[in-house]
């Protein structure tokens, strides 16, 4: 009786334990932020490919081989290069301060699909920066390879869509250059890369948040201030018009 | 004589213009600190009129909404070393102050629900928008005000541009000192959190404590169907029961609140100054709660995550009842 009991209980725990890891394995995360546009794989195993000049492949890129950094991890990741770290803390501090100008017409022009406004010249008007991050190899024959003139080619999760305004900088040798990309209509875009460095997606700027309700303490400041200048100014033209008025009397 | 006349008219017009400008400031100060401000449609884009089986809606005037935000970070608020940030919003609620009925409802939107998604770029200017979950809208910016704000928008284009007054953000820490602060919270255990919280026991009433509160609110995995949804019926079950116990507290102690935001201050970011808050607390504290309402629709699963999408119609409706009248 004893030895059934334990089988049952033993079995009751088993049945428990997998009932337990079956509705574990049910759970879906939430979705959280992204601090970069991640990449859509080619495979699961390839994230990319070495393309040559008529966009055919020469070789695979596999995951382990890249490894992308956002500015949020440019401190702590492990991964990057330390070259690369300090030049992507030290483009996103210039982007930050606006000491930088990128070439955002050229760029435009190289991003296919994008829509184009009748008069090119202002197409390239209030395009903001959208997304920095750092594209780095890891693996030693990709750079080889690309020095030799080919390209990388990765595809990039924006969620945008087909009509919006985007493109592709890199940021290389002290300069900002266009980057070769296409928008595939799903929210995807495709870039090819000459060079692995910081990397910026940009956009047409769209409204900014309205300021319906904020509590601004320096705006409250600021008109305080225009208050006690109107209320000393209005005093000293009351004086001075008094005064005035008796003079002429 | 003339040039003096008109010297005197030019001089009287000066003071007339310090005067009125002295009113304005006064007028643009008083704006910012008191609460209850009308609601002034400065793009009527953003706020217009809807036209629905030949009636036609115009925006309510005598609503106050305050939008709610409970973020999963964790620790004081501090802005991020990047331009954003890892705190998405796990609850968005607005709540609506009728001030001519004299009630309020707390309107629930589902974390999950897909809609467009401003997106900040790195100066922290909106570059065009993704098609996204609710939750991400916190993860653009910095993750304090600049964050909540990209919220606020995302939830007013929603809802056909309606303004939003106020926000009021808080992290997973302000969970417990809300709770405690109140004196506990209490609810009935409705779904199994043995694998998770066991003193939670199924079928109990019981109040909460801040730990329990915690859990209650946050956990879904091991815990019912394991969905958001669920997860938002239980959000439903405590704000109901948090109003009545936040109330007692306000009787009992009419700067209740003040002091509680001493202890909350550095896990909540606000638009509102703690005047106003308390204003705010005073005003409302007797309002008739009418409860929670969320949108109606439903839970797909996308290529990774659960994508909420409202039934369209039902929003529509449910947008006119909340926010607009009939012309008459």
């Amino acid at each position: 009786m004893k030895r059934i009991l334990s089988l049952i209980t033993l079995f009751a725990l088993c049945v428990a334990l997998l009932s337990c890891a079956a509705f574990a394995e049910d759970f879906v995360p939430s979705i959280g932020g992204k601090d970069h546009p991640s990449i859509v794989p080619e495979s699961s195993t390839v994230i990319g490919h070495i393309v040559n000049s008529d966009n055919a492949v020469i070789d695979e890129v596999e995951k382990p081989c890249i490894v992308v950094t956002p500015v949020s991890e440019a401190n702590t990741s492990k991964d990057i290069p330390e070259a690369a770290r300090e030049e992507l803390l030290k483009v996103y501090a210039a982007l930050k301060n606006g000491e930088m100008d990128l070439p955002y017409e050229e760029a435009l022009a190289l991003s296919k699909s994008a829509p184009r406004t009748e008069n090119s010249a202002n197409s390239a008007e209030h395009m903001v920066i959208r997304d920095l991050f750092d594209v780095s190899f890891l693996c030693e024959e990709h750079p080889e390879m690309m020095a030799n003139g080919y390209k990388l080619r990765l595809t990039f999760d924006l969620g945008i869509s087909s009509g919006d305004t985007v493109c592709c900088m890199v940021y290389t040798d002290g300069k900002w250059s266009p980057v070769e990309m296409f928008n595939n209509g799903n929210g995807t875009v495709t870039c090819l890369f000459s060079k692995v460095c910081p990397v910026v997606f940009a956009s047409k700027q769209t409204e900014t948040p309205p300021d319906t309700g904020d509590y601004s303490s320096d705006s409250i400041a600021l008109w305080g201030a225009v208050m006690a200048v109107s209320a000393v100014a209005f005093g000293v033209a009351i004086v001075i018009y008094r005064k005035k008025v008796a003079k002429a009397d | 004589m003339k040039t003096s006349h008109r010297n005197s008219i030019l001089f009287v017009a000066l003071i007339l213009l310090l005067a009125a400008l002295f009113v304005f400031s006064g007028v643009k100060i008083l704006e910012s600190v008191l609460p209850g401000r009308e609601i002034v449609a400065t793009d009527p884009q953003r706020v217009k009129t809807i036209i629905r089986e030949g009636k036609e809606y115009f925006p309510r005037q005598d609503l106050t909404t305050i939008m709610l935000l409970g973020t999963d970070g964790t620790g004081e608020l501090t802005a991020s070393n990047s331009y954003n940030n890892k705190a998405s919003a796990d609850l968005v609620a607005l709540m609506i102050f009728d001030e001519s009925a004299k009630e309020f409802r707390v309107l629930n939107l589902n974390r999950d629900t897909m809609m467009d998604i401003p997106v900040l770029g790195i100066n922290g200017k909106q570059a065009g928008t993704v098609y996204a979950q609710l939750a991400v809208s916190h993860n653009y910016g910095s993750g304090l005000g600049d964050s909540c704000e990209n919220t606020r928008k995302a939830v007013s284009d929603f809802l056909y541009g309606l303004p939003i007054d106020y926000y009021f953000a808080m992290n997973v820490d302000g969970i417990g000192i809300l709770n405690d602060g109140v004196g506990g919270v209490e609810v009935t255990v409705e779904e199994d959190f043995s694998q998770v919280a066991p003193e939670l026991k199924q079928g109990q009433t019981m109040v909460l404590t801040g730990e329990q509160a915690y859990a209650f609110l946050r956990s879904r995995m091991n815990v019912g169907s394991q969905l958001n949804t669920s997860r938002m019926a239980r959000h439903k079950q405590y704000l109901e029961a948090f109003v009545g116990a936040f109330r007692n507290a306000l009787t009992e102690d009419a700067s209740f609140f003040t002091t509680l935001w001493g202890e909350l201050s550095s896990r909540a970011v606000t638009d509102c100054n703690p005047m106003v808050m308390n204003q705010l607390s005073t005003q409302y504290k007797d309002y008739t709660f009418m409860g929670c309402i969320s949108p109606e629709g439903e839970n797909r699963l996308g290529q990774e995550f659960y994508e909420f999408y409202p039934d369209e119609e039902a929003l529509d409706a449910l947008i006119l009842e909340l926010f607009y009248q009939e012309k008459n």
